[in-house]
């Protein structure tokens, strides 16, 4: 199974605090795998380390075969039109439709306008938000807000989803409906990161666990 | 509505800009056209007991020698005793001075002093008094005019850069998240260049209502007629300008908009 994520000694952290101290972990290719921890453990850290927003201090870190620790900035661009990611406040843009939000990735990957709005129609449907489309961000419940950023990142099928606390914001049912947006892109093969406080009570598929405690992370058998 | 309210500061802005530059030139346009047509009236007397045929002042056009012989056939016809010829052998030699270009108040002072330093010329009147108020006048409207435009930037750099801290406002989290799914900048940056450009384009038109409206008023009709001298000003010779400097302002705003917005999001 190839490797997506291999972190090896990261230290993480902004200006002189650190927030994870020799970190490693690796991500297999189909990987489901919960990132858990308390409040300010370093979850997002970790999070915006993986979409190179934040640099690791040290150590090694390489995703999907481009070293993180000297990535340019226009390959890190090339980079992130393979990663989905999905944020606790979705940020979805307020100025464009639902359908304009979800369509995003293609756009950028130069697809053919036509095959965009078939794409995104047909993952609109299956999500049951078909007749939300034209309606804004903000005319949506936060579930439905959710739902559609988790449509946005799985649109291009991406090799790897990073979400931080996507379901932290949503109501019990809401929440099930997004976790099983993410179980939907594990099938199709889509190796998924999800950080949260707390593992989901019951669950479906296999995954694994990863633990940050004590600027340490874990692996959870 | 909501495209006018977010660009207005900006549009208005360049408005002002282009109208403060457009003004400026039309300003100095009839001053010099002014200056040119007092330069070509203005002349300054001299007389010398010798015939003069060249002097060395490089803004002198043309030396002309005064027609007396008018003047001494009147005095004849009025004087029986009068020899005009005896008079003539005694008279000097009068000259008019006409100038290339409206000469400076220190130029006329400098040119008398100089031509009475030449032992064969006895007077000079150059009214000079007369010709400072003019110049002054002129030096006024030139500072003046200056003074408006210096003003006019000014506020209205204040008005652009009140209005990239709203277009950061605006623009800068949806440019964020095109970037976390690897959009190039040219993607990010499209809409903002693409209003950038519009805007630009929009206060082109503005201006050149405006300053159609203006050049063909009444008011400022009546003023060049007062000044007996006509200008042509054709705002089209200016476009290129226009589009230079609106085109410029508006796309330095937005790119100080596309690369600070960063900041406001980390």
């Amino acid at each position: 199974m190839s490797k997506v994520v291999v972190a090896k000694d990261l230290y993480l952290g902004y200006k002189n605090e650190t927030i994870i101290e020799k970190g490693s972990f690796s991500l297999n290719s189909g990987d489901f795998v919960f990132l858990t921890g308390a409040s300010g453990s370093g979850k997002t850290t970790i999070i915006r380390n993986l979409y190179g927003e934040l640099k690791a201090k040290s150590g090694y870190l390489n995703i999907g075969g481009f070293d993180m620790m000297k990535i340019s900035k226009s390959r890190l661009t090339y980079l992130r039109r393979h990663i989905g990611i999905v944020f606790q406040d979705y940020k979805l843009i307020r100025e464009w439709t639902i359908e304009k939000n979800v369509r995003l990735p293609l756009m950028i990957a130069g697809i053919n306008e036509d095959i965009q709005h078939k794409k995104v129609s047909k993952l609109l449907s299956q999500v049951k938000l078909a007749h939300r489309a034209d309606k804004y961000p903000y005319e949506l419940s936060g579930g439905e807000q959710q739902r559609a950023a988790v449509i946005r990142a799985i649109i291009n099928e991406p090799v790897l989803i990073l979400a931080d606390e996507p379901t932290g914001n949503l109501d019990e049912y809401s929440a099930k409906l997004v976790m099983e947006l993410f179980q939907f892109a594990h099938e199709l093969g889509i190796t998924v990161l999800i950080a949260t406080h707390h593992l989901p009570q019951t669950f479906d598929i296999p995954y694994r666990h990863i633990h940050i405690e004590g600027k340490k992370i874990y692996e959870v058998s | 509505m909501k495209y006018l309210k977010s660009h207005i500061f900006l549009i208005f802005a360049l408005v002002s800009i282009l109208f403060s530059i457009e003004a400026y030139l039309v300003f100095n346009k009839i001053v010099s056209t002014y200056e040119t047509k007092i330069a070509k009236n203005y002349t300054m007397i001299i007389v010398s007991k010798t015939k003069i045929e060249k002097l060395n002042f490089d803004n002198i056009s043309k030396i002309e020698q005064i027609n007396i012989e008018n003047s001494l056939e009147n005095i004849q016809k009025q004087l029986k005793n009068f020899d005009i010829n005896k008079i003539k052998a005694k008279l000097p030699y009068f000259y008019k001075l006409h100038f290339k270009k409206y000469p400076t108040p220190s130029e006329i002072k400098k040119l008398e002093t100089n031509l009475l330093e030449n032992p064969n010329i006895k007077r000079v009147e150059s009214f000079r008094q007369n010709q400072n108020q003019t110049y002054n006048l002129l030096l006024i409207i030139k500072l003046v005019t200056t003074i408006f435009m210096i003003i006019i930037l000014f506020i209205s750099f204040l008005l652009i850069v009140k209005q990239l801290e709203v277009w950061r406002f605006e623009h800068s989290e949806r440019m964020y998240i095109m970037e976390l799914f690897g959009a190039p900048f040219w993607f990010r940056s499209a809409i903002l260049l693409k209003l950038a450009i519009i805007d630009s384009l929009l206060s082109i038109a503005i201006i050149f209502g405006i300053i159609e409206y203006v050049i063909n008023s009444d008011m400022y009709q009546k003023l060049l007629s007062q000044l007996q001298i006509s200008v042509d000003i054709s705002i089209f010779q200016d476009l290129a300008m226009f589009l230079v400097i609106s085109l410029g302002i508006s796309l330095v705003a937005t790119f100080i908009v596309i690369f600070s917005k960063k900041d406001e999001i980390v």
